[in-house]
């Protein structure tokens, strides 16, 4: 019933605004004192990465004067560097895949093939929402202690997956359910196999759905903190966000170094961000609200 | 084709098997462990209870949810609103920069806020200086009464870009005719938002509260990076807490106890924002169909 009172965007402003030529003035200032006011930290960030050791001291937003490239060269040369970056991309990538391939099977089983107690394995999947990762952050730790999952590349990418999925197949299975099957029966009627019918003709259906799951998912898994500190306390296995504390303590002395390191490690989230925000931004709107 | 399927359940084994290792095995352990003092039922709890800094990170783990979670709703849907009824070239502009804290490293950004609210060098300093009152400048992170809020002001920058993004998406799916229409009928600014445009959100408000609320109760990477929970335990939450009472003060069964209670207060909020809802959320993400 709300469905039909909404439609899709037009570019025009509603008429009890329009024309108030002062009022998007107004606005405009708001958000581009909001735009400031979020961007700043992340500028400061850059900018100190830059600065030599007596300007790094500056309580100013931004130095323009005795910009230096030397905080990155010192903290490229350190060997340890790489490992942490290896293992980011492998942790993500693996927990990407998995989540993804697992809430797709999982979401066409509910979906599609109406599985004997389908609808409460969504119901008891979904709650994992609201487990907040403190709360099983120590079992966790103790389960993979005793089967030697700890300083293992699967003893975090399990975990990440098991956290991503509910999400995932909340937002795959909601892609399933609102688009009809007509095409897969063809497709059955000619004889094809489920998993045919799942890779043929599902899959490229729902590429939006897949698309919002895999960005959510990287920038979790590339970012994640808590399980990565208690999980991987061997040194070449700690992941991204780990590396800041090697450096927190010793280059305290030189700030230059530290956000230079800082830099590196927002690199690649940032990349991804500014690759994709455009794409996920478009499969967000197209999503039916359902009322 | 609506027959159930014979074999399906395999398709759902691998996802199943996930949370029931990672998820309902934890929390069971929790529960259980939580439980099983010698002395009596309720003796961890009883422990737990009598430190001070439990009292600390439950009190501050509710501030996280009240504070962040109001801010970001209400400065959420009044940046969304400005950007979708009074912006015509720029939208994407706006949105897009508001969501790239969203993408930075929380460790990152702890270590970026902890130098920017820093005494002598950092840039809020700076700022205060630069207008005259750089001797009242307060330290922000070391004072019991300020550090929890610098904290939290730290989430709702990074999370504000999220909500004005989910927010504007929402607006920009109401209709403009029935506005338009609404507006022509003589319904003044006021009425066309208490009765118009904020009813025909309200799914999105549900389900962005409860994304707040969760998302408040995970803290934990903020707090250990740029205090450690102090000074004290003043900045303490109730995440941060889990891991000191297990890691450092070697306490698992209270940490188990106090786990339990996270988890609890989780349902709880939650479940209350589900009996408020009546079912109308809106979670999506659309197919090329």
């Amino acid at each position: 019933m709300v469905g039909r009172i909404f439609k899709t965007r037009t570019d025009k402003l509603p008429a009890v605004t329009r024309g108030h030529g002062l009022s998007r003035i107004g606005a405009h200032l708001v958000l581009i004192i909001a735009v400031v006011l979020s961007i700043s930290p992340t500028i400061y960030m850059i900018d100190i990465s830059f600065r030599n050791a007596v300007t790094a001291f500056d309580p100013s937003l931004i130095v323009f004067n005795g910009s230096t490239l030397s905080n990155y060269t010192s903290v490229l040369k350190n060997p340890d560097l790489p490992h942490f970056f290896i293992n980011s991309t492998i942790v993500a990538l693996s927990t990407v895949a998995l989540t993804i391939i697992f809430a797709l099977l999982a979401s066409f089983a509910i979906s599609r093939l109406h599985i004997v107690g389908g609808r409460l394995l969504f119901l008891v999947i979904s709650t994992a929402l609201f487990i907040p990762l403190a709360s099983v952050l120590v079992p966790i730790v103790l389960l993979l202690k005793n089967i030697g999952g700890l300083n293992t590349y699967w003893g975090l990418i399990g975990p990440y997956t098991a956290i991503g999925i509910a999400f995932a197949i909340l937002i795959i299975k909601g892609a399933l359910d609102s688009f009809p099957t007509e095409l897969e029966e063809a497709a059955r009627l000619d004889g094809a196999s489920w998993i045919s019918v799942l890779v043929r003709v599902i899959v490229p259906m729902i590429i939006p759905a897949l698309f919002v799951v895999a960005v959510w998912q990287f920038l979790f898994s590339w970012n994640e903190f808590y399980l990565a500190l208690v999980i991987m306390t061997n040194l070449s296995r700690e992941t991204m966000p780990l590396a800041p504390l090697y450096y927190e303590g010793p280059f305290l002395a030189e700030p230059g170094q530290l956000f230079a390191i800082l830099s590196l490690v927002s690199v690649v989230p940032m990349i991804v961000y500014l690759l994709v925000q455009k794409r996920f931004v478009k499969a967000l709107e197209g999503g039916a609200l359902k009322g | 084709m609506d027959r159930p399927h014979k074999t399906g359940w395999i398709y759902a084994i691998p996802a199943l098997g996930l949370f029931l290792l990672f998820m309902l095995y934890p929390i069971l352990y929790n529960i259980i462990r939580s439980f099983s003092n010698p002395k009596s039922l309720t003796a961890n709890y009883s422990a737990l209870f009598a430190r001070p800094a439990f009292e600390s990170s439950f009190a501050n783990t509710l501030r996280w949810v009240v504070v962040s979670g109001i801010c970001e709703i209400v400065i959420g849907f009044i940046l969304a609103m400005l950007i979708e009824f009074y912006i015509v070239r720029g939208r994407a502009f706006y949105r897009a920069i508001l969501f790239l804290p969203m993408v930075v490293t929380p460790t990152v950004i702890a270590l970026v806020f902890t130098t920017l609210y820093a005494p002598d060098y950092g840039a809020v300093y700076g700022l205060v200086r630069a207008i005259g009152l750089g001797a009242h400048f307060p330290a922000l992170l070391s004072n019991p009464d300020t550090v929890t809020y610098a904290l939290i002001a730290v989430n709702i920058w990074q999370w504000l870009g999220w909500f004005v993004l989910l927010y504007s998406v929402a607006i920009s799916q109401i209709d403009r005719g029935i506005i338009d229409a609404a507006a022509i009928d003589g319904a003044s600014g006021r009425r066309l938002w208490t009765q118009l445009i904020i009813p025909m959100v309200r799914p999105m408000t549900y389900t962005l509260t409860i994304f707040a609320i969760i998302q408040a109760l995970q803290q934990f990477a903020i707090v250990y990076i740029a205090t450690n929970g102090g000074p004290g335990n003043s900045s303490q939450v109730m995440g941060s807490y889990v891991y000191k009472l297990a890691f450092v003060d070697n306490r698992v069964s209270l940490s188990a106890s106090l786990a339990t209670l996270l988890f609890g207060l989780s349902f709880i909020l939650v479940g209350f924002v589900f009996v408020l809802a009546k079912g109308r959320f809106t979670i999506s993400a659309g197919t090329t169909g």
